[in-house]
């Protein structure tokens, strides 16, 4: 039998019609970048802030992108190798984030171009901004990388501040509140620099209507995650990597919200009829943190020939759970608000964390409730070559999952810029021979009386 | 305690370098606590206010990483995955208090997850802002307050204010007291070498304050009446980056014609540069100090209008230790996969060649294993320079 | 007045001897594992074709990998300094080095014949002589062969640069789809001076530039190299001795900085001897 050639670009079918329509946020969010620098608005570079940020730019009439996506645009269409090869020539060392050197890369060809978008650039390039919104959230890369940009354009910097505190600390009389407090005291800086370099004062009215809205599309959000747990799996990590967008870049957006509710009645007509993502479900699945974006076919194909369920994923991507209502009781203030969302990203695991003695709580502890939630047989590990925080708790995520519930993994390697690092046949090897694992374990885990 | 048979000045240094828990363990023995911490932020005032031994966490570059790779992943910090390593193989089972710190990430994960596996009585994880913005001065306040009660509660007393002002008049004598030594290196030759000089820093980390400042006081004694002429070399150096740890690699740069003298690195210059200011909540002072006077690329400094305003804002301490100790040539020493560092090359390299030094940038594998390649690039600087 | 420089390089050992009106004798010779230790051996038979004792020669610098096995040396200095000075010497228009050796390449910028800075790859096969051998051997075709044969490519495959094992494989790849022997040959010699190039921008490639080492003497790396760069190359007459040539430069003027008093003590305890472990 001929071998087939290997392919390296592979889309996902997905199984929900909601996701296959999902592919109209992203166009929006280039639509709207277009729009807005056609009419001269200002444009913000910004990384993900979990929302901290990106409301009240938002607020304050900038439009924002992200050369986080635009690294894995750029690497999914094979042209990010320029870039790379710039940033190396610059000096930068190969080892940090790819994104980042993709970026440093297509900002020296902007510098080189006197700040005009170079016509050839992947994609229409991304126009010279006004504003970097860093962030201290999740990793150094994420605000060392747009000070770095400072060597190829004379644009202000803003870091965004979120405390990562420990999972024992968060139970510290007092620091949770004394968190809240700073990172609402560095959002109100923020509006002042804003302010000062926009030449306009923060419309608040504008911004809690943002927020409300933002609050609803996320519950939502959380709303068909919680549906996910059912068993067969409505709904599978192909479908929510296309899902996600709106919630994560857009959830002040109405339309986002409206789709959400669609995408809610289609998950919950198929819970209440028993029907599964895939035909033959018998292995649920996590996925651990950042998907091999060129190549989410390749779960459809474990989906058909093992009946494995992407169940739940990259615990970064989703909305919140819900915050307490005792924690939201007479809080009005957008601000306040803001910062109780984007912490509660960072911390709402914590119990998980330390029910297991298992810190930090942020993209680990996720993942040793979710086995329990979700009845999961397995995690997919994915460790990246260049992208650390998505790496650096892997290997521990794997030792607790096996060690306190059970849960065995299997280790696919990958990169988020280098796509031929992630070798689909040798993953789908380690996947046939990985099923055998999950059997063996969910012996292990009848044998312990657990409850899945 | 010191006998009268114990090693004195460069000796002592060099025993204590070799056998850095020695001291702690007899510190045990009395019945007294030792707190092991991560990086230049957890203040030792603290520690010290309450009678315990702040230990300064490294690795090791003569071991290589074995048990480590179970747990931490090959594409991060090879430093810290071999703190977390030799913690792993029971190297600091002597310790009773853990102290990690989100100085980078690194440091944040590792000593995120080291509690999990390495058990101590008292754990602390220090949370540091990013920048230096008016909150987060005032939030960093608050971190080291859940540090000071965790650590009073641990000990059973609390730290008055008298206390921890003695404290911390007893960790600024020692900081003027390396910054002595550190005069010590100006003149050509340098009277004490870089390997030397690391040594007694490492040695001061592993001992009670006052042991490290006596220890202090004998090298400076020592090294002032020496009567060996050292030889002179060309290159007069300033390390800038990520931390060396390991007299193997200062050594292959002396034996390539490279003096060091002075080390712009968290086991270097960083920690004792500056005083903390005596304020009227001792708190205020240590806050100030650790967060703002620890001039660290972790710690964000906010954008100047234009790239060279940045790169002055950044750097500017850099053209003053290169003044003052006559520094013709700039290591800049990476610890693969350091982020911090590493964002920095290119704006580093701007700001010292600007300053007419030439900058020879490796980025090195934290072992002893690995060194041999590296000498003809020293070498290479050192004939470049020469 | 004679000087010597020996470079012993990790393949292949080179000697010249020469004196201020130009080279007298040169010698290049394997350095096979056995030979490591046998630099008087190499340095006799440059003598031997110079006609020379060793008495006459007045000053000797040793670099290259085994610069450490050569106690009859009188200074030891690396190979990034000795290119510098030999290619300086006979292309004094030269600001950029690229040197491809057997086991590391690197990158060296001149100014106003200094060494400025430097760049070196000695980690990773990719980008050396040893990637070619290992694509020469996978592909069966003599190592002598890859470089005209891959001038007759006409459409250069596409071979990864990243790393030798990828190369390999996506080499092996092409050939299975039919592909040319020339045009992956070509591919090949196109992913080495990517990965060369790549090394050499670190520190900013600054016309002229010279291609020197054992690389140089392949056609097919020059011309991708030359590809890449969108200009040509200098090509010292023998590629393999700048190095023994800018140490045996580098000789005459530590001789001439030398007293002479400190010249006739170094030529006492002179012998041309093998090293041993008590030196």
């Amino acid at each position: 039998m001929q071998s087939e050639k290997k392919q390296i670009t592979k889309k996902s079918a997905k199984t929900l019609h909601t996701a296959r329509e999902a592919g109209y946020f992203g166009k929006k969010m280039l639509e709207n970048a277009l729009k807005a620098r056609q009419e001269g608005k200002p444009i913000g570079w910004s990384m993900v802030t979990w929302w901290e940020g990106d409301l009240i730019a938002k607020a304050m009439g900038m439009e924002l992108v992200f050369p986080e996506n635009y690294g894995a645009f750029c690497a999914a269409v094979r042209r990010a190798e320029r870039h790379l090869d710039i940033s190396g020539a610059e000096g930068f060392p190969s080892t940090l984030c790819g994104y980042a050197r993709n970026c440093i890369g297509y900002a020296k060809l902007l510098a080189d171009n006197k700040h005009q978008v170079p016509e050839d650039a992947p994609g229409g390039g991304l126009p010279k901004p006004t504003l970097l919104i860093g962030s201290g959230a999740a990793c150094d890369a994420r605000y060392k990388w747009f000070q770095a940009l400072g060597r190829y354009m004379d644009v202000p910097v803003w870091t965004m501040e979120l405390p990562q505190t420990g999972v024992r600390e968060y139970y510290l009389d007092g620091n949770r509140s004394q968190n809240l407090r700073f990172i609402v005291r560095e959002l109100h800086a923020f509006i002042g620099f804003l302010e000062k370099l926009l030449g306009k004062k923060m419309d608040y009215d504008r911004l809690a209507e943002m927020v409300a809205q933002t609050l609803k599309t996320l519950r939502v959000a959380y709303e068909v995650d919680l549906l996910r747990r059912a068993v067969p799996s409505p709904m599978v990590s192909q479908d929510f990597w296309s899902v996600m967008i709106p919630h994560f870049y857009l959830p002040d957006d109405p339309e986002a919200y409206a789709f959400y509710q669609r995408v809610y009645e289609e998950v919950k007509q198929k819970v209440d009829n028993k029907v599964g993502a895939i035909p033959n479900e018998k292995y649920r699945m996590m996925f651990s943190e950042l998907p091999p974006w060129h190549s989410l076919g390749f779960f459809d194909d474990i989906g058909r020939d093992f009946g494995i369920a992407m169940v739940i994923e990259s615990w970064n991507y989703h909305a919140i759970t819900p915050i307490p209502e005792q924690e939201l009781e007479g809080i009005t203030d957008p601000l306040e608000l803001i910062a109780r969302i984007s912490y509660r990203k960072f911390t709402e695991y914590n119990d998980t964390a330390v029910k297991y003695d298992a810190a930090p709580g942020f993209f680990n502890a996720a993942y040793l409730r979710w086995a329990e939630d979700y009845r999961a047989d397995g995690l997919f590990a994915h460790p990246l070559m260049s992208c650390r925080p998505a790496t650096y708790t892997l290997l521990h995520t794997k030792n607790c999952l096996e060690d306190r519930l059970k849960v065995p993994s299997v280790v696919v390697e990958g990169d988020i810029v280098d796509l031929r690092v992630f070798n689909a046949e040798e993953a789908y090897s380690k996947v046939e021979a990985f099923v055998e694992t999950m059997d063996h374990y969910r012996e292990l885990r009848e044998k312990a009386a657990m409850a899945w | 305690m010191t006998t009268a048979s114990e090693p004195k000045g460069l000796a002592r240094a060099s025993k204590v370098y070799r056998n850095r828990a020695y001291r702690a363990r007899e510190w045990k023995a009395e019945g007294k606590k030792v707190m092991g911490y991560f990086c230049c932020y957890p203040p030792l005032e603290l520690m010290t206010a309450l009678d315990m031994l702040p230990f300064r966490i490294l690795g090791d570059m003569d071991e290589s990483i074995s048990v480590g790779d179970g747990y931490l992943p090959t594409v991060m910090c090879i430093f810290y995955r071999s703190c977390f390593d030799l913690g792993m193989k029971g190297r600091y089972d002597f310790l009773d208090g853990f102290i990690g710190a989100h100085a980078c990430d690194g440091a944040e994960r590792t000593a995120l997850i080291w509690t999990h596996y390495i058990k101590s009585p008292c754990n602390f994880h220090l949370d540091i802002p990013h920048t230096s913005h008016v909150a987060a001065r005032d939030f960093f306040k608050e971190q080291l307050i859940h540090l000071k009660e965790t650590l009073e509660s641990f000990a059973g007393s609390t730290i008055g204010e008298a206390r921890l002002r003695d404290a911390i008049a007893l960790h600024n004598r020692q900081r003027g007291l390396v910054r002595d030594l550190y005069e010590l290196r100006k003149p050509d030759p340098p009277l004490l070498t870089g390997s030397e000089a690391l040594q007694v820093l490492i040695a001061t980390m592993c001992l009670p304050v006052q042991e490290g400042s006596t220890l202090l006081e004998e090298v400076i004694a020592e090294v002032k009446t020496r009567r060996e002429t050292p030889e002179k070399k060309i290159g007069r150096l300033l390390i800038w980056g990520s931390l060396i740890d390991n007299t193997a690699l200062t050594g292959l740069m002396e034996e390539s014609g490279l003096h060091i003298v002075v080390e712009d690195t968290a086991i270097g210059v960083r920690p004792f540069r500056h005083d903390i200011e005596q304020t009227q909540d001792p708190l205020d002072g240590l806050a100030r100090h650790y967060l703002e006077e620890v001039k660290c690329p972790r710690t964000f400094v906010e954008t100047g209008a234009s790239y060279g305003e940045d790169l002055e804002n950044r750097f500017h301490y850099l053209r003053e230790f290169a003044t003052h100790w006559k520094v013709n040539g700039v290591y800049a020493n990476i610890i693969r996969n350091c982020d911090i560092h590493g964002y920095e090359v290119p704006a580093v390299r701007d700001y010292l060649e600007g300053l007419g030094l030439p900058v020879l940038i490796i980025e090195q594998d934290y072992s002893t294993a690995a060194l041999e390649p590296l000498r003809t690039r020293f070498q290479a600087f050192a004939e470049a320079i020469g | 007045m004679f000087f010597a420089g020996l470079d012993i390089g990790s393949t292949i050992t080179k000697v010249v001897i020469r004196s201020p009106e130009g080279i007298r004798a040169a010698v290049i010779k394997p350095t096979a594992a056995e030979h490591r230790r046998l630099a008087h051996k190499v340095m006799q038979q440059a003598l031997d074709r110079a006609g020379l004792c060793f008495d006459a020669v007045q000053y000797i610098v040793a670099t290259g990998y085994g610069r450490i096995n050569v106690p009859f040396a009188d200074v030891q200095v690396t190979e990034i300094t000795c290119h510098m000075r030999g290619i300086a010497s006979l292309f004094p228009q030269v600001r950029t080095i690229i040197d491809i050796g057997g086991q590391d390449s690197k990158g060296i910028k001149v100014k106003d014949g200094k060494l400025a800075h430097f760049v070196m790859n000695d980690k990773c096969a990719a980008g050396t002589g040893r990637f070619l051998e290992i694509m020469a051997r996978a592909l069966g075709v003599e190592l002598e062969r890859i470089g005209p044969l891959s001038l007759q490519s006409r459409r250069p495959a596409e071979v990864s640069s990243i790393c030798t094992v990828f190369a390999e494989q996506e080499a092996l790849l092409r050939l299975s789809e039919g592909a040319g022997i020339e045009d992956i040959l070509a591919g090949i010699h196109r992913a080495a001076a990517h990965r060369i190039c790549s090394m050499v921008e670190r520190i900013h490639v600054d016309r002229e530039v010279a291609l020197t080492g054992g690389g140089a003497k392949n056609a097919g790396l020059r011309k991708a190299v030359e590809d890449r760069l969108g200009f040509p190359v200098c090509l010292a007459p023998e590629p393999l001795l700048t190095g023994a040539l800018g140490a045996a430069l580098i000789a005459e003027e530590r001789s001439a900085r030398a007293g002479s008093r400190d010249m006739r003590e170094r030529q006492r305890r002179r012998r041309l001897e093998a090293v041993t472990f008590f030196d």
